[in-house]
């Protein structure tokens, strides 16, 4: 807001020049032509920052844009619905607050015109947790079950990488997935039969023996250590219920999250039905969490850089200033009143900021586009177990090449204002003794 | 055309499979004249009859090979997707589907756009899995995906599927067409490898060597990508071995 204030501010100044001192706006042009060291030196200047801030704010993007990403579609989804009551006192007996046909529910968003198209994935699942033993080991851990559709787990959880066998399928009722840590604790391998524990619906418990028909990683330890997955009507029975405990709704595009729920909202007004509903941004708490406090280090950081920059230009410029202190004297000499002298040195900088600005977002630009060929290898994020490449994310951008060039123009602008007064005020022979 | 459409299939699938499989190493030794007829009889049975499913589905098949870019292979997709639209139950165009997401996947890894790459592979895998596991005795489906996983990376764990796969085979050797079992033997051979058991590889390839000592599969090592003969693929052909599974 105060940059568009800002910029908004110094062009009125520029057409105002146009429009009244049309010469001095020509005589700045030649000026910034004629000396093209200076010119150089002082677009260097701009570009070096401007594009520094421009690559270190893709960056900064790409990193927030994948754990958004990685957190939507790992497993949360954009939407949730739970039946009425979950989210108040369900979340602890979840079978007791189950959705009973949630297919019905599926069919009436997928054949909404308003929201229908961006709707990519309807998935039911069931979350319960119990035992899991393999008892040829002598082993048994904890674990935390996911009843999810084989097909619907394409879509949602696709980033759970199958490191050995296959995903779920639905004509294998008996085969589950278990994450790498789970496999290791139990001292199981790929096609080996193991025991599940459960409590089921009716508070009594149930077994049954599952065999591991993949195994999978996702690169959060406390998930890979705990998880399993089995097809959904597998879960159903085994915990006896025909029920689902979250409806989850996967988007095409983030973006769309909150005309999608406003819709899914009054559908299930309209409708009647005896569902709640939560979004993704309400449920990633440790995504809010990073975020914030990421976004606390990168605005430092941005800030920190931001001064340097500014100085550095504003630096530059007032050595041009210095470095032709006889030819501001012999302008004054010839006539030139103090306003002139201010304005010149003004539309000077002007140009230097337009011209760098420019120049800052094309370099900038054509630095990400070479990283991004290979990427940059970045070690674990807090709480994973594996590294990633990240990016110059440049798509969308458009809040970055907005900063990079504002903060080229505000800062030329500002940097031009110490060194125009300086050299409007010289007293003229002064200024043509100047060596 | 339609007559020769099961036979059209089979050597589109044996093609693909070395394509996606073997890369540049396939010495597939169909002529180039055959080659060039079969192109030209898919692409004529698809202008003349754009929507009809067998067209699509060959020219779905027809997209996927000779090193066929990313928009190719989402073409293929849309094709195998429009065929299952009209024959939901085929179990090829299902398997053909997953070898096309893999295969872009696979692209989609080389422009490191992740997201999609794990997108597509999961898809891919699904897709011929579930062919598969709806037809578990289906010997054609089960090399096409055994062929597929037994030289897929380490790292992305097929090696076990393929192992299972090869050794249902070579159960039922009986029941394939001659050739395919030194085929299945070294494919088995590689898997092993795969999977770190080098002395249980080793010896199978032994084996292979043994039983079929003037076999051109006998004379290679582990780290060799698989080759296909001429008279094998033909035999292949010749006698479509899925009848009767």
């Amino acid at each position: 807001m105060i940059s568009c204030l800002l910029i908004t501010v110094i062009c009125s100044l520029f057409v105002f020049s146009l429009l009244t001192r049309r010469h001095d706006v020509k005589q700045a042009l030649f000026n910034v032509l004629r000396h093209r060291r200076r010119t150089a030196m002082t677009l260097a200047a701009i570009v070096i920052g401007g594009a520094s801030l421009f690559i270190f704010g893709g960056f900064f993007n790409y990193n927030l844009w994948s754990y958004r990403e990685v957190t939507i579609r790992g497993d949360l989804g954009h939407i949730q619905l739970y039946r009425k009551g979950y989210l108040g006192s369900g979340v602890s007996s979840p079978l007791k607050y189950g959705i009973s046909d949630y297919k019905k529910v599926a069919s009436l968003l997928r054949r909404d015109d308003e929201i229908g198209n961006h709707i990519k994935a309807i998935v039911g699942q069931i979350g319960f947790s119990g035992i899991l033993s393999n008892y040829e080991k002598g082993t048994s851990s904890n674990f935390i079950g996911l009843g999810i559709e084989p097909a619907s787990s394409v879509s949602l959880g696709f980033l759970d990488t199958v490191t050995l066998g296959s995903d779920l399928s639905d004509f294998d009722k008996g085969g589950v997935v278990i994450g790498t840590g789970l496999l290791h604790a139990l001292k199981s391998d790929y096609d080996d039969h193991n025991d599940v524990l459960v409590i089921n619906k009716h508070g009594g418990q149930d077994a049954m023996s599952v065999r591991i028909r993949g195994v999978f990683q996702s690169g959060l330890k406390l998930r890979d250590d705990a998880t399993m997955k089995m097809p959904l009507k597998t879960a159903q029975r085994l915990l006896g219920t025909e029920d689902v405990s979250k409806v989850t709704i996967l988007l095409d595009d983030t973006n769309m999250t909150d005309i999608v729920a406003d819709r899914v909202k009054k559908i299930i007004r309209q409708n009647g039905l005896d569902l709640e509903m939560n979004t993704w941004p309400e449920e990633a708490v440790m995504y809010k969490q990073i975020v914030t406090n990421y976004n606390g280090i990168f605005f430092f950081i941005k800030v920190v850089m931001a001064i340097i920059v500014a100085f550095f230009i504003a630096n530059t410029l007032m050595i041009n200033v210095v470095e032709r202190t006889r030819e501001i004297g012999m302008i004054r000499a010839m006539g030139a009143t103090r306003a002139t002298v201010w304005n010149l040195l003004f539309l000077e900088g002007f140009c230097m900021g337009l011209i760098g600005g420019l120049l800052s977002i094309g370099t900038g630009w054509i630095i990400a586009v070479l990283v991004n060929i290979h990427g940059i290898p970045m070690p674990p994020a807090p709480g994973q177990t594996l590294g990633y490449t990240a990016f110059i994310r440049m798509e969308g951008a458009m809040d970055i090449v907005w900063f990079t060039f504002s903060l080229s123009m505000i800062t030329s602008f500002f940097a031009s204002i110490l060194p125009a007064f300086k050299a409007s005020q010289m007293i003229v022979v002064d200024a043509l003794r100047h060596v | 055309m339609r007559t020769n459409y099961r036979k059209l299939l089979h050597l589109s699938y044996v093609v693909l499979v070395l394509c996606s499989c073997c890369g540049d190493t396939a010495t597939i030794k169909v002529t180039d004249a055959e080659m060039a007829c079969f192109r030209e009889a898919v692409m004529r049975d698809y202008s003349n009859h754009p929507g009809e499913p067998d067209s699509m589905f060959n020219y779905a098949v027809l997209k996927m090979i000779d090193s066929p870019s990313a928009s190719d292979l989402r073409e293929a997709i849309m094709c195998f997707d429009e065929y299952l639209r009209k024959n939901p139950g085929d179990l090829y165009a299902q398997m053909g589907k997953g070898y096309a997401s893999v295969m872009l996947a696979n692209l989609y890894l080389v422009l490191k756009n992740y997201f999609k790459a794990a997108e597509h592979s999961k898809l891919g895998f699904y897709l011929m899995d579930e062919a598969v596991e709806q037809e578990p005795d289906n010997l054609s489906l089960r090399f096409m995906r055994a062929r597929f996983d037994a030289q897929a990376p380490r790292k992305v764990g097929r090696y076990v599927v393929a192992i299972k796969d090869l050794k249902y085979l070579l159960d039922n050797k009986d029941r394939l067409t001659e050739g395919i079992d030194q085929i299945c033997m070294f494919l088995l051979a590689k898997a092993l490898f795969l999977s770190g058991d080098e002395e249980k590889a080793r010896r199978q390839l032994g084996d292979l060597r043994i039983a079929y000592p003037h076999d051109p599969m006998s004379s290679m090592s582990l780290e060799q990508e698989i080759l296909i003969s001429e008279i094998e693929l033909r035999s292949m052909l010749r006698s479509p071995w899925s009848e009767g599974n």
